[in-house]
């Protein structure tokens, strides 16, 4: 379009100067002859054959021709009110002389008479196609901007038609990746019968395909779990007839079967956790959720859990944050999201520190606020994790090496299960030993509403 | 009378649970399904209700809503693990306990205990306590009645003797442990929401004090208390 313009105005702008040198060129070779013929005609003052000449230029060649005395006028006494300095020019050289005013270009040049004296013959031309340019030139501005208008509006309608479905596909692709399995890009697009259009179709048979297979593994694992409830249940009860029945001896057995049935329920339960976070591009719910109480029901059952080892939970709240804000200055920050969910991954959390932290050690919880975000540090005075596996602790079925002989160890999806919950909530997850002390800190931070 | 109805459409759990139940000292009923067993629990003949919320067809809460319309029956209601969603609904609907598939058989018995002790002989305060009255609340324990500015206000007979530790405690902060020992008869499992939920229903029931503010506040990390109010409550002429 640009370039349209550009040119237009380049041609129009050029196009005097070629016409005007092209026709002095010709000029050049052309008015001795006319003159000359002219000079001849008028020999013996022959007006009439002058004429008559002049009128034979004029129709064949289209030449408007003037014969002219010495001082610039016709023979028959009329004035082509030609510059004195052109006249001058002409009479010295004896060669042909231009100028351009006016609307006309001329072109002069001195002859000699049948007795010796001094003729001029001049030349006019109007100025053609390029004499109207002022008037036309309005004309072809106007068509040029005409043309800038279409040509931009049909560059516009065709980007749209092929950018704008690729647009809409990649907002598409986006969505699925993000979590959203029924994102399609059909039904934004209409019909079409294109390379695109096919490519859009095939993306939504993907996208299909894909919900299809992450939702019915999601269903299998509900199912396995849920059925594995039935016969665990069972077990349970029988267990506890066998101890009914069992003699003090069994009792150590008993107690082994018991905690494995445990371990088994617990996974049971953790899978199913999983499992329903999964798929999820955000929470389910999204509530202002009470930090401060959240934490403070978490310690105080995992308190409770933890005097068996004589050891202790605490909480810390500085934060200054509340979701139901009392009289006085508080922050007004809040956490959107599911409190059921991330009860589960605090809770993974701290139940973690508790079963592993030394005995009679306290864990310690503290709530904070760092610019947007609110901060949840669990510490315990526990062994820590060995560097290179920190990274590698929130992956599910994760145990450290020597976690699976120990009593205290659990599936490994707890920690998996609270990095879920995290990231579903747009926060992040931390493992971090603490120098000096020893043990492990988790912290979680999660973004703040405002 | 310790006659225990339970509906599972699970068999062998049912015969399971029987007979354990019954080694301690129970007489166990069974049905298998949702209709029998509205049934049977609607006949008048036993003490408690184990109710499988998972029931296919007539589901368990259709079968305790549809229950609870009739009878005060206590009914203990075995969720699904991690299902929050039925336990904190089926409470909601007048369940008097919940627990959690799977179980350990000792815990259903100490809850099914608790459970008939409850209801042959009010746990809290002596027999034919007197009236006792905090704010706007009155509760006559003989009557099993409750008023709220005067108007009646119903209470499953958890929450009726929830209440009741609250106001003859008012103004003392009790422990999640002493609600569970005292009301529910059992002890307190740690991660139990039973109490915390009891305690949510009876505040919804209530409503709010007349000051604005909530009746019974909740002391994080201690437990609760029914506050007293600061100014008497005097009922108007048209209440």
């Amino acid at each position: 379009m640009m370039l349209v313009a550009a040119t237009t105005a380049f041609i129009l702008y050029i196009q005097r100067d070629i016409f005007v040198n092209r026709w002095r060129a010709s000029m050049e070779a052309a008015l001795p002859l006319y003159a000359g013929t002219a000079a001849q005609e008028y020999a013996h003052n022959n007006l009439n054959a002058l004429n008559a000449y002049l009128e034979r230029l004029e129709t064949t060649s289209g030449i408007h021709g003037l014969f002219l005395d010495a001082g610039g006028m016709t023979v028959t006494g009329r004035s082509p009110h030609l510059p004195k300095s052109l006249v001058d020019q002409a009479l010295s050289s004896g060669k042909p002389e231009f100028a351009s005013f006016g609307l006309n270009d001329y072109a002069l040049m001195r002859i000699a008479g049948s007795q010796g004296q001094n003729y001029l013959f001049m030349v006019r031309r109007q100025r053609g196609p390029e004499n109207s340019f002022l008037k036309v030139r309005m004309n072809v501005l106007t068509w040029a901007l005409a043309a800038l208008l279409v040509s931009g509006l049909i560059c516009y309608l065709l980007t749209n038609y092929l950018t704008r479905p690729v647009l809409n596909l990649r907002g598409a692709a986006r969505k699925l990746a993000a979590g959203d399995l029924t994102a399609r890009a059909g039904p934004a697009m209409g019909i079409r019968h294109d390379e695109i259009g096919e490519l859009v179709q095939d993306f939504d048979r993907m996208a299909e395909r894909i919900e299809e297979l992450v939702n019915s593994e999601r269903q299998l694992i509900s199912d396995i779990s849920h059925e594995l409830r039935s016969p665990l249940a069972r077990l349970n009860v029988a267990l506890g007839l066998a101890r009914q029945r069992a003699r003090a001896e069994a009792g150590a057995q008993l107690d082994r079967i018991e905690l494995e049935a445990e371990r088994l329920n617990e996974l049971i339960g953790k899978l199913l956790t999983l499992a329903r976070m999964q798929t999820a591009s955000s929470p389910p719910e999204k509530e202002p959720v009470d930090l401060h109480e959240l934490l403070s029901e978490i310690a105080a059952d995992a308190d409770f859990e933890a005097q068996e080892r004589g050891c202790g939970v605490r909480l810390t709240d500085v934060s200054g944050l509340t979701s139901t804000p009392p009289s006085g200055p508080r922050r007004n920050g809040l956490v959107l999201g599911s409190t059921e969910i991330l009860h589960s991954a605090v809770e993974n959390v701290v139940r973690n520190a508790v079963r592993y932290t030394a005995p009679g050690s306290t864990v310690e919880i503290t709530l904070s606020c760092q610019d947007g975000w609110a901060a949840i540090d669990v510490r315990d005075c526990g062994p820590g994790v060995p560097e290179v596996e920190l990274a590698k602790l929130f992956l599910p079925f994760y145990r450290l090496a020597g976690a699976r002989e120990r009593q205290t160890g659990g599936a490994g999806l707890g920690l998996a299960i609270a990095e879920r919950a995290v990231r579903l909530h747009g926060g992040n997850i931390q493992a971090r030993n603490l120098a000096g002390s020893g043990g492990l800190q988790v912290e979680i931070r999660l973004p703040l509403e405002k | 009378m310790n006659r225990v109805l339970i509906v599972d459409d699970d068999v062998e759990l049912c015969e399971l649970v029987t007979e354990y139940l019954t080694s301690e000292g129970f007489q166990v009923e069974t049905a298998p399904d949702g209709p029998s067993g509205l049934e049977r629990a609607l006949s008048g003949e036993h003490a408690l209700l184990v109710l499988d919320i998972m029931l296919p067809g007539m589901n368990g809460l259709e079968v305790l809503r549809k229950l609870r319309a009739k009878s005060r029956l206590p009914v203990l209601i075995l969720t699904a693990r991690g299902d929050d969603v039925d336990r904190i609904v089926g409470l909601e609907i007048g369940a008097d306990d919940y627990l959690a598939k799977p179980f350990n058989p000792r815990e259903l018995l100490a809850r099914a205990r608790a459970i008939l002790r409850r209801a042959q002989s009010p746990l809290v305060g002596a027999p034919g306590s007197e009236k006792v009255s905090v704010g706007d609340v009155d509760m006559d324990p003989a009557a099993r009645v409750v008023r709220r500015r005067g108007e009646p206000v119903e209470l499953t007979s958890v929450e009726f003797s929830l209440l009741e530790l609250l106001l003859r405690s008012a103004g003392q902060v009790i422990t999640r442990e002493q609600i569970a020992r005292d009301v529910l008869g059992r002890q307190f499992f740690p991660y139990d929401r039973s109490v915390d939920m009891h305690v949510s229903k009876l505040r919804r029931k209530l409503g709010e004090a007349p000051g604005g503010g909530e009746r019974i506040k909740t002391i994080r990390g201690i437990g609760y208390v029914f506050a007293r109010p600061s100014q008497p409550w005097m009922p108007t002429p048209e209440s």
